[in-house]
């Protein structure tokens, strides 16, 4: 903020003191004004010297005066405001008279055609200017009105009266009409008042700006017609009188009592100001061409102001694309092309082709506008293309920009810290959101450091060069058992800090890690004790970083900006223990969009917040070649109507974004610090507002999570992952009994090909069933299958990464295969796929010629057959759920356990029955089972497992002759299929079913071990069979199997083939 | 109870505040810790920054030993207020839906975290105007007729504490009004008689 100098302004006293006022023509060129002398003075106004001609047609004080391209109009404490011909200054007659009562403001809209006119009789005129008689009037005003303002299209018309009321009205259809009464933002004022009272619409007319009675500038949107307080910091201390935008809108000018500030539009901050030594400012006007106010006194005085911007700042008149011109020339000095011919080149822009059309022709590129356009530019005789997309600045998350002497410097989850300029030195204030674990404190600060950030066990600050001092890293623990545990760093000359990142777990969990980048393209790693570990040439420009737990997130620009408005900017996360890189790619910014804040996701995923608000994290970031951005929340979405909000991130958890919400035009957090605000994630789907798109949103998310998860090298995630999981399957089902209750079945079939878990698939089936959907249950069992396989396929990726994890990741870390059944690493060994089992496993698993062409072709066989003892229990896992979801089984199920209490020695008879693989199912615990299958020493206890890998550990043809060798089991696992099948197929109804799930549960006791792993073996050989026998066995099955729907359909295919 | 006799009919200033500091607000912890259990629920856990709801006698006492910050209400907020002061003051024949219990919340968490709310002074200024319109109202709908036959009031919106404010004076004058007007039996008997 600058003073003005006294010598930029120039006075005279050209009326009696009073109310005087002024306007400027609209092409700049004239200033009038009028005072209590009855006078209106005709200035030049680039000739101060020149004597002012007047007019004297008044008989009392002038107090409003108003020009357009044609005429000049006042209004008159005489009851009349009259309009006269410019440039002559003739008086062409009366626009309107009052009974009686002053005329106390003319305003006419920008088109020239109409002028509106207030005055004490309570009514607002509409006139129009050529034919006088045509007037609109505007008399629903208890009080009268002080001001009329149009808006720059014509459209609207803005009043403010004397009872504090702003009122909006229509003007742009044949009648006017009151649109909206804004009670309680200017304060009631008295008619005579000698502060004025109006709005001022911004050049663009999107807004306007009025006088609150807070003393502060408020801003109404065009926009649903809301409010905000916009220029108040530092603002008046006394009642706002006068207000005027620059031409181009950049900066606005009010005055209160004798005080003039001119404020930034941009920055909403006051630019510079004067204050009139003549007394109070009663009126203020731009000049519409250049960089110059005029204003006059209420001592009758008018001066000039020139120059009010200095010249280091925007112009007050430039438009944005001159102004980047302007900008373009001072930057890139080549001398003799400064003074180019700014007409042709507007001309140019303005896509014309006028005199020197035929150069225009040549040059033209397509131009852009705004900020990021691209911009032609003329070099010596040739031309040239110069990339203006802004280059983001370097930041580091969480940071704010100096306002008022104060900024924070880090704002994140574990607290803030700010600073507040002391001059000599700064101010660094850290604050703790959680105070019970660390204290804040204060230092004072002579490097002044720009940079800081929070880790878990420290901060690490940075400041840039000065001419005094080098750049400079320093950093301080928390808290520390050790003395002398603060460090700093000085750099050598030439190389400025860009950006810090502090991270690395808690203290007790290992290094501490400071990540400092500099301009030189160095990225420097250091551990919190200041032990320098490695160093890395980055070599593009570091736009930002974030370190987490265990990596660093960097986001670099690779060269510079491109043409259109692109950021160019990539990423890479590193790891801080081995500094492998884990992942680079590019950062997926649309077109003019800069990235705001880098972070990490609760399950330690990285996540960027970009200026469009949209928050995405990076999916299967550990995964090499995997990576991809996903969005996850946009908070474009969350906005509410006629409310402006900006959402500034802090940190993630587990299903939110904790971040402050700003309102209205701030762009950062200030203080007092604000509370941060949870926002759920909600990744933006497309039919997001009903039921069913909530439910799918959750499971993509929880399927990320999964799979973020299932990557993570701790043995921790092998839980979370495996109850993140179920959850999945739970909503599953949800949906899908959302979906039987619309009806909607082939959903509802969907959703089953998408379950894992062959319980769940078997679950599902009874919730169709429970709607009697008898089709859609049938062809869910059939999905039992697929479900097997896909959950291998699960399985084996999860193999293959668990020793990819444990390539990357050698002893130290203990490495899980995050396995969906909690599978140990040793059980491995795949035997290589056999294209020819594809199709037989394809034939022989199907139970309907429909369902084998299905499932035939793109499933694997199941190499590892006794998963069944590796599932979790339906009952244990499921049970509620199914219960919530289909209240009558619970009751079909207590009937059931009834039943099997009372005739415990049927079940004895069917030992083989098809209860019994499901019983070895049921009864194994997952989360009892889990820690064996982990833990390497705990296996031999569980011999299915050792079975199974024996079993698996043979090569094919072994198996083969096993099975030839033993052909009983065979015929029972045929059995067995048939009785599922006829289960399934509901011929025994749906009571069979739910026996057959029931039935497990008092049997698993009993039941001795080598049972299930017989059945399972059974299963496991004919899953084994080679194509020749399958055919024979195919037959052998139709005969077993009973008549049902779908059977019939069998004997049918087996009747062709016999 | 050493309140005198016509207070009696209901409940204080005091006793209404107490009951509203039953009610649930939402806080920023500064401090860590795991779920609590107490009379009226299970409340936590406290993680910072996020917030956490508690009854408002907790917030308050977390809030004088300084170990957490109070998220100030949806309704107590400058814009809202002044919408609802302006809705009350347009709308002549009722009152306004408010928070039941916004007079004492609102009092409470001006004196104790004033550092928590947005323009406070403005806050309390408007919550002060906002009562004054409806007293007014109030004082209006007892000069109604059915008032003055001693009949019935109808005071649709009231909240507890404006209904305590008004119920001795209320009880009483109804009650002495009734006694003014003849009763109807009597009335009707003495009419019965002339015929």
């Amino acid at each position: 903020m600058t003073e003005a100098k006294s010598d930029a302004i120039s006075s005279s006293v050209p009326h009696f003191p009073g109310i005087t006022r002024l306007c400027f023509s609209p092409d700049g060129g004239t200033i009038y004004t009028g005072g209590a002398d009855c006078l209106v003075r005709v200035y030049k106004a680039d000739d101060p010297d020149a004597e002012p001609g007047f007019d004297d047609n008044h008989t009392e004080g002038v107090v409003s005066l108003a020009s357009s391209k044609t005429h000049l109009f006042t209004a008159s404490i005489d009851a009349i405001a009259r309009k006269f011909s410019r440039p002559g200054d003739e008086f062409e007659g009366y626009l309107a008279r009052s009974p009686g009562v002053p005329m106390r403001w003319v305003s006419v809209n920008k088109q020239g055609d109409k002028v509106a006119v207030c005055g004490d009789d309570l009514l607002v005129k509409i006139v129009d200017v050529d034919d006088v008689e045509k007037v609109a009037v505007l008399s629903d005003n208890p009080k009268s009105v002080r001001s009329a303002a149009w808006d720059p299209l014509g459209q609207y018309l803005v009043t403010a009266g004397c009872d504090g009321k702003i009122k909006i009205y229509d003007v742009g259809g044949t009648a006017p009409f009151n649109l909206k009464i804004m009670d309680g933002i200017i304060s009631p004022s008295e008619a005579d008042a000698t502060t004025s009272c109006y709005a001022c619409w911004h050049p663009s007319g999107k807004y306007f700006a009025v006088p609150m009675r807070t003393n502060d500038v408020g801003i109404v949107n065009r926009e649903g017609w809301t409010k905000q307080v916009a220029f108040s910091q530092d603002g008046h201390k006394s009642p706002i009188s006068e207000l005027a935008w620059s031409p181009n809108g950049r900066y606005l000018a009010s005055s209160a009592d004798s005080q003039i500030l001119i404020w930034s539009n941009e920055t909403r901050t006051v630019v510079t100001k004067f204050t009139n030594p003549d007394g109070a400012v009663t009126g203020l006007a731009w000049s519409p061409i250049s960089n110059f106010i005029a204003f006059t006194g209420e001592d009758g005085s008018f001066s000039r102001w020139t120059n009010p911007i200095p010249e280091d700042l925007a112009s007050p008149f430039a438009t944005d694309v001159q102004e980047n011109k302007r900008v373009e020339k001072l930057l890139d000095d080549f001398g003799d092309d400064i003074d180019m011919d700014d007409l042709g080149q507007e001309l140019d822009l303005d896509g014309e082709l006028g005199d020197d059309g035929v150069d225009a022709e040549d040059d033209w590129i397509v131009d852009d506008q705004g900020d990021y356009g691209t911009e032609k530019k003329y070099g010596k005789g040739r031309q040239e293309v110069v990339n203006v997309t802004k280059a983001q600045a370097s930041f580091t998350p969480g940071s704010t920009v100096m306002r008022n002497k104060k900024r924070y410097l880090a704002f994140s989850m574990i607290g803030a810290v700010d600073v507040s300029d002391q001059d000599t030195h700064h101010v660094v204030n850290v604050e703790f959101h959680d105070k019970s674990i660390r204290r804040g404190y204060h230092f004072q600060d002579h490097s002044k450091y720009s940079m800081a950030s929070m880790g878990e066990q420290g901060i690490a600050f940075a400041s840039s060069s000065t001419a005094e001092q080098p750049s400079e890293v320093h950093y301080r623990p928390y808290d520390s058992w050790a003395s002398q545990a603060d460090w700093t760093f000085p750099l050598p000359a030439g190389e400025d800090v860009t950006c810090v990142a502090c991270g690395g777990p808690p203290e007790e969990a290992g290094l501490g890690h400071v990540i400092v980048s500099t301009s030189r393209g160095y990225v420097r790693f250091m551990t919190a004790s200041g032990v320098q570990r490695y160093l890395w040439r980055i070599g593009d420009e570091v736009v930002s970083m974030a370190a987490g737990k265990e990596a660093v997130f960097v986001v670099h620009r690779e060269g510079g900006t491109s043409l259109d408005g692109c950021q160019n900017l990539r990423y890479t996360i590193m790891d801080l223990d081995t500094y492998d890189v884990l992942q680079d790619g590019r950062i997926p910014l649309p077109k003019k969009t800069t990235i705001t804040w880098l972070g990490w996701t609760a399950e330690g995923a990285p996540a960027m917040f970009d200026s469009t608000g949209v928050l995405s994290m990076l999916d299967r970031f550990r995964r090499p070649g995997q990576a991809r951005w996903v969005p996850i929340l946009d908070t474009a979405t969350l906005k509410k109507e006629g409310r402006v909000e900006r959402y500034w991130p802090v940190g993630l958890g587990l299903n939110n974004m904790a971040c402050a919400i700003l309102k209205g035009t701030e762009k950062e957090p200030w203080f007092p610090r604000p509370l941060l605000q949870e926002v759920l994630l909600q990744m933006p789907l497309l039919n997001i507002e009903d039921q069913t798109g909530k439910f799918e949103e959750t499971l993509i998310r929880s399927h990320i999570t999964v799979s973020l998860l299932g990557d993570t090298p701790t043995t921790v995630a092998e839980a979370e992952t495996h109850e993140a999981r179920l959850r999945i399957e739970q909503r599953l089902l949800a949906l899908v009994q959302t979906a039987c209750k619309s009806d909607n079945l082939s959903r509802a079939l969907d959703l089953a090909r998408m379950m894992y878990n062959p319980q769940t698939v078997e679950s599902a089936a009874k919730i169709a069933s429970f709607y009697h959907l008898g089709g859609l249950e049938d062809r869910i069992m059939n999905l039992r299958r697929q479900a097997k396989v896909r959950e291998k396929k699960v399985e084996r990726l999860d193999r293959e990464r668990a020793k990819e994890t444990e390539r990357r990741f050698p002893p130290g870390h203990s490495v899980s295969n995050g396995g969906w059944a909690g599978k140990s690493k040793t059980d491995v060994g795949f035997a290589p796929r056999v294209a020819g089992r594809r199709h037989f496993d394809g034939v022989r698993r199907a139970e309907t010629p429909m369902s084998s062409g299905m499932t035939g072709r793109d499933t694997v066989v199941p190499e590892t057959p006794t998963y069944e003892d590796e599932m979790p229990s339906f009952d244990e896992v499921y049970g509620e759920e199914v219960r919530e979801a289909s209240p009558g089984e619970k009751r079909k199920r207590r009937d059931e356990t009834e039943e099997e209490f009372t005739a415990p020695k049927k079940r004895g008879e069917e030992s083989v029955a098809p209860a019994d693989s499901v019983s070895a199912e049921a009864k194994k615990n997952p989360f009892a089972k889990k820690p064996a299958a982990s833990n390497p020493f705990a296996k031999p206890a569980v011999p299915v497992s050792r079975n199974l890998s024996t079993v698996k550990s043979t090569s094919f043809f072994e198996r083969v002759d096993d099975i030839e060798t033993s052909g009983a089991p065979k015929s029972k696992a045929k059995s067995t299929k048939a009785a599922k099948a006829a289960a399934s197929n509901g011929t025994g109804g749906k009571q069979t079913t739910l026996l057959g799930m029931k039935k497990s549960k008092p049997a698993a006791a009993p039941a001795p071990v080598p049972q299930p792993s017989h059945a399972d073996s059974a299963d496991t050989e004919v899953s084994q069979v080679p194509a020749e026998e399958a055919e024979e066995e195919y037959t052998e099955t139709q005969q077993d199997e009973p008549e049902g729907e779908d059977t019939q359909e069998n004997i049918l295919v087996t009747g062709n083939q016999s | 109870m050493a309140l005198p006799k016509h207070l009696q009919h209901g409940l204080t200033p005091d006793e209404l505040t107490f009951l509203a500091e039953e009610e649930v607000i939402s806080i920023v912890p500064s401090f860590s810790m795991t779920k609590i259990r107490v009379l009226s629920g299970v409340y936590g856990p406290f993680v910072p920054p996020s917030s956490t709801s508690v009854p408002l006698w907790m917030a308050l006492s977390l809030k004088r030993k300084r170990k957490c910050r109070i998220v100030a209400p949806e309704w107590l907020q400058v814009e809202r207020l002044q919408a609802l002061l302006k809705e009350e003051k347009e709308n002549q024949d009722g009152f306004n839906k408010l928070p039941r219990r916004f007079i004492e919340t609102g009092k409470v968490l001006l004196d104790v975290a004033p550092d928590d709310l947005h323009l406070p002074a403005q806050l309390r200024s408007l919550l002060k105007d906002l009562r004054e319109v409806r007293q007014a109202k109030i004082r209006l709908g007892l000069q109604s007729e059915g008032v003055m036959q001693g009949s019935y009031l109808q005071m649709n919106g009231l909240t507890p504490l404006e209904l305590m404010e008004l119920k001795p004076f209320l009880v009483k004058a109804m009650g002495v009004l009734q006694t003014l007007e003849p009763r109807k039996e009597e009335r009707d008997g003495y009419g019965a008689s002339q015929t």
